[in-house]
């Protein structure tokens, strides 16, 4: 049996990825530190739940979007008007001092937010994960195909959202 | 190979997760961590399960629900079945002995007919020819 997971190790390690993730898809900031913090504790309670897991950051991200997902279905129709506020008021982004940059970011994060949830995660991974569409298949339980289609489609969305700003301050 | 908008868009960084939050989540999860029992060791088939199931606890309870009623019907069913033949206790020795008579009795009355010995020819007659001279002459 491993020794138990250092949860402050594993904290510094991923929380900032797990949160972009949770924030991207949720829109949310509450909810976003509820799983977070419901996240750790499983970890802390469970101390086996990473054995024999090879790649950390793709298993928690897995347990971030089951549990982000989860969250999104139980919530329903009653609530996406909560999140609709919460796009519009809270950022995605960090703030810029290059106004340019900042008015591509605020945009960047609507054109995001209106993205299905399922292309939002894929696209998500693979931009700023990185993670290869094999990677991404495997943490989010779905084909391989689906995921490339998935990111196809999303960028395809994003590209046809941003074109005049994108064009503007090229 | 990503395109230029792509790397655009890569290069945007995210909000930084809000600083308070290590420390109020590292504690809420110290609190479990030093509970003793808090986290038994579960075999890894269970832990597998757990992890396959806790997405859609929901419908799993509903999958395990309806299998729960169609086990006891199944269990209902086959009471009765066993109560009914509990009812109609075994035949008697008289019946099984009047029964058994009655089967020979049956199977004397259509079993094949004995074979029935050949009648005798009868004599021949004679002709109408030979009969006729006779009576000519009388």
């Amino acid at each position: 049996m491993s020794s138990p997971p250092n949860i402050a190790r594993l904290y510094d390690d991923h929380a900032p990825a797990l949160f972009a993730f949770l924030r991207n898809l949720l829109r949310n900031e509450t909810d976003t530190r509820d799983i977070l913090q419901d996240l750790f504790v499983k970890l802390a309670r469970r101390p086996n739940l990473l054995d024999g897991v090879r790649h950390e950051r793709g298993f928690l991200l897995r347990l971030s979007h089951n549990a982000a997902i989860d969250l999104i279905r139980r919530r329903g129709a009653r609530e996406r008007n909560h999140e609709q506020l919460d796009r519009e008021s809270a950022s995605l982004f960090a703030a810029s001092a290059d106004p340019d940059t900042q008015v591509f970011r605020e945009k960047l994060a609507e054109a995001l937010g209106d993205l299905p949830t399922e292309q939002r995660a894929v696209v998500h991974l693979k931009l700023w994960e990185n993670l290869t569409f094999d990677a991404i298949a495997e943490t989010l339980q779905i084909p391989l195909n689906t995921a490339a289609s998935r990111y196809r489609y999303g960028l395809d969305k994003l590209r046809e959202r941003l074109r005049p700003i994108y064009d503007e301050i090229k | 190979m990503n395109s230029e908008f792509e790397k655009r868009m890569q290069s945007q960084s995210f909000r930084e997760i809000p600083g308070q939050w290590r420390g109020e989540i590292m504690a809420e999860a110290a609190k479990w961590q030093s509970r003793p029992g808090s986290a038994p060791a579960r075999h890894p088939t269970l832990r597998l399960l757990s992890d396959w199931l806790w997405p859609y606890p929901k419908a799993w309870a509903g999958l395990a629900a309806i299998w729960i009623v169609i086990l006891a019907m199944n269990l209902a069913d086959s009471d009765g079945r066993r109560q009914m033949a509990n009812v109609n206790p075994p035949p008697s020795r008289a019946m099984l002995e009047a029964l058994k008579e009655q089967q020979q009795m049956l199977a004397r009355i259509f079993a094949p007919p004995a074979p029935i010995a050949a009648e005798p020819p009868k004599p021949s007659r004679p002709s109408r020819s030979e009969i006729r001279p006779l009576r000519r002459y009388v």
